[in-house]
């Protein structure tokens, strides 16, 4: 497909991140179909000086045995300072900062995103991470950015099903939706409890968002007792600090502990479907849910929400549901079915969540922005906020932050307050005036083929803080 | 309409419950304010204000119930962080509704945050909010206190909203900029760099944990000209594991809120005497404790409401019971009060807009019960 120049870059925008001032990718359809065949690995800067571009480092992206040796001495650490009396902020900061690799991930995370040579692969992982949101709850946040590789970025070469097994069986997911705390009644462990005069019983929070918010919505018609049923198929899964005598993963999968004693015996029946007792109910359930047509209907409505335009059409959703369908929810089909409608619909535009437009910009313009990752302790520059987690959160679009599970927002409305648009003109100023962009505005707009009508905005500031602001706080370049 | 098992009387001539007074249309007055703290995820009623004198609710919560309530009545405990609300209650300038509810009985977050927002009772079925467009119909100007504008408020012509910025090395928008870019745009999006243009720069470096926010918001409420509306939100009440019962992630959060009340009364001053605060959230919580020392999604919950616009202090609740067969579905607080006709009596109260029109334009609702004397009578 032949996209003219105008259309090409801001199908760069629309499916991804733009382009950086040196990236010509030729076809840009192309370019992109051809990112969703392999995952993607990490890059980084070690000092925001000398923006050179690397792989990033092993020792800086944990495994999930290290990450939970880690939780295990933070924890020790957290429970003693519980215990005495007149903590101060500080000490509390500084055990955060000993179990720092929260802020190693969120630092990869948007180093990923603007240094990347596969802009559009990311940006899809993202779409998918705020599908499956884990924020912040006591122990997700340590786990969330292997989540993010393992769950996530791993399966977008895989299915849907793979996908969502791994989504639901990842320490971050069970933590942040507390099944990791959830009791069979009827389980040996919950028959002993019961014995001792102690309550044990299903949490059922992570068996509600798998149902409304992970795969076949609300729509669905499902009832109180299919989410008690998930949760009870769920009961048993979790994460340890010591594996189970009775456990039956190789050493490389250690995260996916089945407890036996803690799983609710016996058949449940979830929307009719009847799930079998013990560890591969969940893949059961999984799969049944995965293949029904109100969960590829949900999510196609959500791509196209979040990729095509703010008020999808019927068409754009069938569209991506049939490729679905045909592709038996194969990943890499959907994507490239999303990829060839945004390429086709050249008049829809959606307007971008504040931390995809920062990335934009940063791309666009040629600018660094974010600490290297040798210099992530360090004071560093004190004249400009260069902090990843700090800044993702003044944006108010942090991953990692306690927040609902249903994701950020894909509406404009919910976007669009006098603060929401107060942060974008000052971190247009920041990384104007921070991040050293090669490309200023009026070169930004030459090469992006700015309309008139943004020329003449962009034309009316008086310096180039000000110029620089107008072009991406512009309606042109908060949409795409 | 409603059932009176129980009839609770808090001091002894302070029980509102007994019946809805027929209004005539509300006279023209002064505006009033109205201040909204929305406890999002779910505000656990049963441990903000528990029914020490029920016996199933010990039997139901062994690490949920705080050890020393302070006792407002024979029946009804409040949990001790509400140290500045328990001020109001003795000052007679504070309420509480109990078993009380939006009608929504799915327990869904997203559904149930819409709905206490929209106030109807269809998910996702309008796109403002019921105190938007009960500022729409008074034609008054509102604020919302965080990043984002709520639901709740949208509708009104007049929105702003606050949360301080802190980023080294950025200054706040210039006037020439914004208004261009408001010309630029020409919409929602324009009228809020129209918004900033209009900033005098006084809010640069405010604090914004939510008690110094609530104390802004009584200030700015205060001043001639000033929203009439404000709104406030607190998140994390949705403590499904570990929710504690002296301290902890759901008492923690009561300290949050009592110190709004706290900040509110303060900012306001004088103007407290037209205020009505009142808290919003989805659902209740389940009566019995799961199995993570939490408690899953419910339905009935309570509610606190101050201000100087109350007339008597009181804890209006016609009490379902926590037996077996009184739980709602077996497992939730029943609510035994639309907690919609709790908003439009506030309305009432403040705006003088008269019951039937909130009924009908705000809330959709022709047949809402008129609860304006539970509150509002002396």
């Amino acid at each position: 497909m032949n996209l003219n120049p105008a259309d090409s870059f801001r199908f760069s925008r629309k499916v991804g991140y733009g382009l950086r001032p040196d990236e010509n990718p030729g076809d840009v359809l192309d370019w992109a179909i051809a990112q969703m065949e392999a995952v993607t690995t990490s890059v980084g800067i070690a000092h925001y000086r000398e923006p050179t571009v690397v792989p990033w480092p092993a020792k800086y992206n944990w495994s999930l045995e290290e990450r939970v040796a880690h939780l295990v001495a933070y924890k020790k650490a957290s429970d003693k300072l519980d215990k005495q009396k007149n903590v101060t902020n500080d000490q509390r900061d500084d055990l955060e900062n000993r179990h720092h690799q929260r802020l190693y991930d969120i630092l990869r995370h948007c180093t990923d995103a603007v240094y990347t040579t596969a802009p559009v692969f990311e940006r899809f992982a993202n779409f998918w991470a705020n599908h499956f949101t884990v924020g912040e709850n006591s122990e997700s946040t340590m786990v969330v950015g292997h989540y993010t590789d393992a769950a996530i970025k791993a399966n977008m070469v895989r299915d849907f099903a793979a996908m969502l097994y791994d989504v639901e069986t990842h320490p971050a997911m069970l933590s942040y939706l507390d099944a990791q705390y959830s009791i069979g009644p009827h389980s040996h462990l919950g028959l002993e409890f019961h014995a001792q005069g102690k309550y044990a019983d299903i949490n059922e929070n992570l068996a509600r968002e798998m149902l409304e918010l992970h795969t076949i919505s609300p729509k669905a018609g499902y009832t109180q007792a299919d989410i008690t049923n998930v949760a009870k198929v769920l009961t048993g899964w979790g994460y340890t600090m010591q594996l189970p005598a009775d456990h039956d993963f190789p050493p490389k999968e250690r995260w996916r502990v089945f407890r036996k004693n803690w799983h609710e015996p016996g058949t449940k029946t979830v929307l009719g479907q009847t799930i079998p007792q013990g560890q591969g109910g969940l893949r059961v359930l999984t799969d049944f849910l995965a293949a029904r047509a109100e969960a590829r209907d949900f999510i196609s409505f959500k791509l196209a929400h979040h990729f095509i335009r703010e008020e999808p059409t019927a068409n754009d959703v069938a569209v991506i549901s049939k490729a679905w369908q045909d592709g038996k929810g194969d990943l890499p089909t959907i994507h490239k079915a999303v990829l060839q409608l945004a390429a086709t619909e050249t008049e829809a535009r959606k307007f971008m969540q504040p931390e995809c437009w920062l990335f934009q910009m940063i791309r666009m313009s040629g600018a660094t922005l974010f600490r290297g990752f040798e210099e992530l302790d360090d004071a560093g520059d004190n004249q400009i906020d260069r902090r990843s987690d700090k800044i993702l959160t003044e944006l108010g679009q942090n991953n990692w932050s306690i927040r609902q599970p249903d994701g950020f927002s894909d509406k404009r409305v919910d976007w669009v307050s006098p603060e929401h648009m107060e942060r974008r003109v000052r971190f247009a100023q920041i990384v104007r005036i921070g991040g050293k962009p090669t490309l200023d505005a009026d070169a930004v707009a030459d090469r992006y083929m700015a309309t008139p009508e943004t020329r003449a905005l962009v034309g009316k500031a008086q310096d180039g803080v000000g110029k620089f602001t107008l072009l991406f706080c512009s309606p042109e370049f908060t949409e795409a | 309409m409603i059932t009176r098992r129980h009839l609770l009387a808090t001091t002894a001539a302070s029980l509102f419950f007994a019946g809805f007074p027929l209004r005539g249309f509300a006279q023209k007055r002064e505006l009033g304010k109205i201040a909204v703290i929305i406890l999002e995820g779910g505000m656990d009623g049963l441990a903000a204000v528990p029914p020490i004198g029920d016996p199933s609710l010990f039997k139901r919560r062994k690490d949920l119930v705080a050890s020393k309530a302070i006792k407002l009545d024979p029946f009804f405990g409040l949990h001790p962080n509400f140290v500045a609300f328990a001020q109001m209650l003795a000052n007679n300038e504070a309420a509480i509704v109990h078993a009380t509810s939006i009608p929504y009985t799915l327990r869904s977050h997203f559904e149930g945050q819409n709905l206490m927002q929209t106030g109807i009772t269809k998910p996702f079925g309008l796109q403002t909010g019921w105190l938007g467009r009960a500022m729409d119909v008074a034609g008054i100007p509102g604020k919302s206190l965080s990043l984002d504008m709520p639901l709740l408020i949208r509708g009104a012509g007049d929105l702003d909203n606050l949360y301080p910025a802190s980023i080294v090395g950025s200054t706040g928008p210039k006037k020439e900029l914004m208004a261009l870019l408001d010309a630029a745009y020409g919409d929602d999006a324009g009228t809020a760099f129209g918004k900033l243009e209009q900033r005098t720069g006084a809010d640069e470096d405010r604090r914004r944990e939510p008690a110094a926010l609530a104390l802004h918001a009584g200030q700015e409420m205060a001043k001639p000209g000033g929203p009439n509306v404000s709104v406030i939100r607190v998140t994390e009440f949705d403590t499904h594991a570990q929710q504690g019962a002296d301290e902890g992630r759901q008492p923690e959060r009561y300290s949050i809120v009592d110190q709004i009340f706290h900040n509110y009364k303060k900012g306001l001053g004088a103007a407290w005497k037209d205020t009505i605060i009142l808290t919003l959230t989805e659902f209740g919580r389940t009566v019995q404790e799961n199995g993570s020392a939490g408690t899953d999604h419910g339905y009935g919950t309570c509610a606190l409401i101050a201000g100087g616009l109350l007339k008597k202090a009181s804890v209006i609740a016609n009490w379902p019971g926590l037996g077996d067969k009184e739980m709602f579905e077996g497992r939730d607080l029943a609510s035994t009060l639309d907690y919609r006709a709790i908003c439009a009596a506030a309305i009432e109260a403040a705006f003088g807009l008269a019951h039937d029109e909130i009924a009908e334009r705000v809330f959709m609702e022709p047949k809402l019960p008129h609860a304006y004397g539970l509150l509002f009578d002396a």
